[in-house]
């Protein structure tokens, strides 16, 4: 584990994965996050106020995305799939001037909601990485290979900081959390888990509420991303 | 007496507290489980929506519209299921078992609950597999007075002494 905040950081392989023990299936014990207690803070404000305090390297929120499916699991129309990911990526992306289509080629990075393994592959989806049901093939096929997948080193990189799974979720803080370190890595102070920037811009998403109804997606610029188009 | 004289003496006890809940305008659905091992839903009574909610809704939950009592089929279909192997004290004599949305024939919305089986394999429980309902021969008017089975395993099921199959 390359983040030295991660509260597990465990060098694990494959192998230590499945032979943890299950806990619901088909999730072992190292699918699931640690429910923790932490906070997070950001500090927000105006695009004035930062000019007038000469802020070095701040971040812009150039997309805000919010939304609701049912609470109700019963009522869902697809009980494997959480549209609010969808809706809420689908606002957010064009509030910031990106493309659903081709927001893999937009970003340089996303830190996702992984509070079990599965819910990071099915965001991969929603939130229009890749195409429904190409969530597993896309890390499958990406082992070992540099600039693929969404590896620290790969196409879109999807939780650099471990995530979830690797930093604990204290629920409530984790969104800000998410967001606190994808502003970092497009301040490139990152650390170990730095990631490329080249385009500037990243994604932060949170889910939460019961049956995970609840959706929140935000996409933020460095000083580069907001030249480029 | 100086501080460092001052000995805590704690004993281990237990508090008890009795209490009532009620299941409020969804009583009907559990005094009918209880009493007549029939499973009741809900219809909207607007007849533009007439949505059929199971777990029941007093309200459609869609148009806002009253609704009224219906019986439902007790066969249905698995959603989505798990398999659980980590629960909660009141549960674990039953570990492994499954938990899963069943969409009863009929139904518009699907009932979270129990599924049971002699031989549970995920395969038993996943997506698409037909399940009916058996019942606790002592019942309470309680959620875990009855659980699902898959079609094939439901006559073992209910010539088991505790059980019996529903109305």
């Amino acid at each position: 584990m390359l983040n030295p905040k991660a509260q597990s950081p465990m060098d694990l392989t494959i192998e230590d994965v499945l032979n943890s023990r299950i806990i619901c299936y088909p999730f072992k014990m190292l699918d699931c996050c640690l429910y923790s207690e932490a906070s997070a803070a950001l500090i927000l404000a105006p695009e004035e106020k930062v000019k007038e305090l000469g802020i070095e390297k701040p971040i812009w929120i150039t997309g805000v995305g919010a939304a609701n499916t049912d609470c109700f699991i019963g009522n869902r129309e697809d009980m494997g799939r959480l549209y609010s990911n969808i809706n809420a990526a689908k606002v957010a992306y064009k509030m910031a001037g990106l493309d659903y289509n081709k927001i893999k080629q937009q970003v340089d990075l996303a830190e996702l909601h992984d509070a079990f393994s599965g819910q990071e592959v099915i965001s991969y989806e929603e939130l229009g990485f890749v195409p429904f049901g190409e969530g597993g093939p896309w890390i499958e096929n990406s082992f070992e290979k540099p600039g693929e997948g969404p590896w620290i080193n790969g196409e879109v990189p999807c939780c650099p900081s471990g995530g979830l799974i690797g930093c604990g979720h204290a629920v409530g803080a984790t969104g800000i959390m998410s967001t606190g370190e994808a502003a970092l890595q497009l301040r490139e102070d990152a650390g170990k888990h730095q990631v490329t920037i080249e385009k500037g811009r990243a994604i932060a998403h949170s889910i939460g509420g019961p049956g995970a109804a609840y959706a929140a997606i935000i996409v933020m610029t460095n000083e580069e991303g907001l030249k480029q188009p | 007496m100086s501080k460092q004289d001052f000995q805590s003496h704690e004993i281990r006890d237990i508090i008890k507290i009795n209490y009532k809940y009620t299941m409020g305008g969804q009583s009907k659905f559990f005094i009918e489980v209880m009493n007549n091992k029939k499973l009741l839903g809900t219809k909207c009574t607007n007849s533009n929506c007439g949505k059929i909610w199971m777990p029941p809704r007093i309200n459609c939950s869609e148009c806002y519209s009253p609704t009224e009592w219906i019986e439902m089929k007790q066969t249905g279909t698995i959603e989505v299921s798990t398999i659980v192997w980590y629960t909660t004290s009141a549960f674990i004599k039953s570990v492994p078992y499954s938990i899963g949305f069943i969409k009863l024939d009929g139904a518009d919305t699907a009932l979270f609950q129990g599924i049971f089986s002699e031989n549970l394999v995920p395969s038993k429980v996943k997506k698409g597999r037909r399940v009916k309902a058996v019942f606790s021969k002592n019942r309470e008017g309680k959620m875990t007075d009855f659980f699902f089975v898959p079609e094939d395993e439901y006559e073992r099921w209910i010539a088991k002494p505790e059980y019996e199959g529903g109305a």
